[in-house]
């Protein structure tokens, strides 16, 4: 099955299973290629699952994906200030998971993470594949 | 300093952060003030810390002559600048990587063998079937494409038969 326009957004979990280089992620990677799934990787998410790992162990794991043809970074400056902050707002202040949620349902893709319910609180009817 | 002036602190914030490149964010300062310190005004200082606190800059006179600058704090610096270097680390290994495996198969290639060699052997189709269920994808679907992803796998590192270089 190929899907050339279609994605999944990394949050913060999936991007440690990179960091680990855990099955999941081998499973995420592997099946991204098959299907020609974008994997999109929001930066402030990039940024924590770095900071959840040591850095020397998983930073060059998380480069690698950065470098892999299938992902691509997304930066917050492509998303409007005002709504970035509301949808914050609803998340408590998380400026990461409104990113994340804002990406999925913007480009309606599915969301790799460990808090579904946070983000369907943002987003309702974000697709939830579980990290 | 003059007053009401626009000041602006350079910096890189995560939310200006490409990929492979950082532009610069400014943060604007409103306003500019000076407090004379004074003993007759013990509250001076207080005030201006307040006025810090929103975004101000701050000069302290005493007798008239500068003696200390109170600058803003922004709460969000801090982890701004963190996640800034963060990313900048990541960005700087990542070009490397490139530069070292301009090929985007084989680089593929390679960090499928990192995870098999991390995990013990590569995932089965099995393994594969059991992430595609958790996408919601039905059982007989999910096994179908587990096994083509996993015959792929496998054709992909028999193109790319060299072994990686140890990063880890």
């Amino acid at each position: 099955m190929t899907d050339p326009l279609g994605g999944w957004v990394l949050d913060v979990a999936a991007l440690v299973a990179f960091a680990d280089r855990a099955r999941y992620a081998e499973a995420v990677l592997a099946t991204a290629a098959q299907r020609g799934l974008t994997l999109l990787v929001p930066s402030p998410a990039l940024s924590q699952a770095y900071d959840a790992r040591p850095h020397h162990i998983g930073g060059p794991r998380l480069a690698t994906l950065l470098e892999h043809p299938l992902a691509l970074v997304s930066s917050p400056s492509d998303v409007p200030l005002e709504l970035l902050r509301k949808l914050a707002e609803i998340a408590g202040g998380d400026q990461v998971a409104a990113h994340v949620a804002y990406l999925a349902d913007r480009r309606g893709w599915s969301v790799l993470t460990d808090r579904g319910e946070l983000l369907r609180r943002i987003r309702p009817g974000l697709v939830i594949i579980p990290a | 300093m003059a007053p009401d002036r626009l000041h602006c602190l350079r910096h890189r914030g995560p939310w200006s952060t490409r990929r492979r490149s950082a532009t610069v964010t400014l943060l604007l300062v409103t306003a500019a003030h000076d407090f004379e310190l004074s003993a007759d005004d013990p509250g001076a200082l207080a005030r201006a810390v307040e006025m810090a606190e929103a975004g101000s800059v701050v000069r302290l006179t005493r007798d008239g002559k500068p003696v200390a600058e109170v600058t803003p704090y922004h709460p969000g610096l801090e982890q701004e600048r963190r996640t800034s270097e963060n990313l900048s680390a990541l960005f700087a290994e990542a070009a490397r990587q490139r530069a070292e495996c301009p090929d985007g198969e084989a680089r593929h290639a390679r960090m499928m063998r990192e995870f098999a060699e991390a995990n013990g052997g590569p995932a089965t189709a099995a393994d594969y079937a059991q992430f595609l269920r958790s996408t919601g994808m039905a059982e007989a679907e999910a096994e179908a494409e587990a096994v083509a992803i996993a015959e792929a796998t496998r054709a992909l590192l028999d193109r790319h038969p060299d072994p990686p270089t140890d990063r880890r």
